[in-house]
């Protein structure tokens, strides 16, 4: 029922890097993908990285180095990404502006996890839009996606935000998915 | 930016999820791995083949198409 001690003490670590990193006055990347949903619904489902939004990398580079990730360096691979050694996480850049600029950045929530750690991470209606369009792009509507979306909602439903969702639902499925027809994808089924 | 405390705000989210009786013997899916990037698949080889160099296995699991 609790979160995976792993899962959290690798938001520890990578809290810490972020800390530092404010520390030197750096900007802050923010948490988005498969382990914001693996917050937001206290490991309900399990994401095997982290993926930060950043836009300067090589600061945030210099602080997961030196508190003991590598770099992944397998020669003829694209490098973003690095991994802890001990812990068997990984962590990737992604680069670009937060959901091409749709989402509202005052609405990011900063975790705090001690007093030297915390992350700024995308906010549940944000999380739930992607999954949605990601869910929209794929002519299978394979995978997880909807039912991550679904236990999301489900669980924060009275502390989500119906008007920011409905618009950001909108914003990453090109008007097809309104809240309205997402509460009837999803269906009464609260479990 | 909203700051929210980890500890009790996944403290709330438990509670929910008992509330709700979602538990974790029903786990959703991982990600199937279907449409991971080349760098993904090559960062979470990368963390398998280190763990399997120190004789044991990932501790987070993930799907992916081997490289």
């Amino acid at each position: 029922m609790a979160v995976r001690p792993e899962f959290y003490h690798a938001l520890e670590l990578i809290g810490e890097a972020c800390a530092r990193l404010a520390m030197r006055g750096e900007a802050l990347p923010v948490l988005v993908g498969g382990a914001v949903v693996e917050w937001y619904t206290a490991s309900a489902y399990m994401s095997g990285d982290f993926d930060l939004l950043i836009a300067v990398t090589e600061p945030m580079t210099d602080e997961l180095l030196a508190l003991g990730f590598r770099h992944e360096d397998r020669p003829g691979w694209l490098r973003r990404g690095f991994y802890h050694p001990d812990f068997d996480f990984g962590v990737e850049f992604v680069s670009g502006q937060l959901f091409d600029g749709l989402a509202d950045r005052s609405r990011i929530q900063t975790l705090r996890l001690s007093d030297k750690a915390f992350i700024p991470m995308v906010p549940p209606e944000d999380i739930i839009a992607d999954r949605m369009g990601q869910y929209l792009a794929d002519p299978q509507h394979g995978g997880s996606l909807l039912i991550q979306a679904k236990r999301v909602f489900v669980i924060l439903e009275s502390g989500i935000n119906d008007d920011y969702l409905n618009r950001r639902l909108q914003d990453e499925t090109a008007g097809e998915i309104s809240l309205d027809t997402f509460k009837k994808l999803i269906g009464n089924d609260r479990g | 930016m909203i700051e929210v405390d980890a500890k009790t705000y996944i403290a709330w989210v438990i509670a929910r999820k008992q509330a709700l009786g979602i538990t974790d013997q029903d786990p959703l899916a991982l990600n199937d791995g279907s449409r991971r990037t080349d760098s993904k698949r090559a960062l979470l080889q990368a963390i398998a083949d280190n763990a399997r160099a120190q004789g044991r296995e990932p501790t987070f699991k993930a799907n992916f198409e081997p490289i």
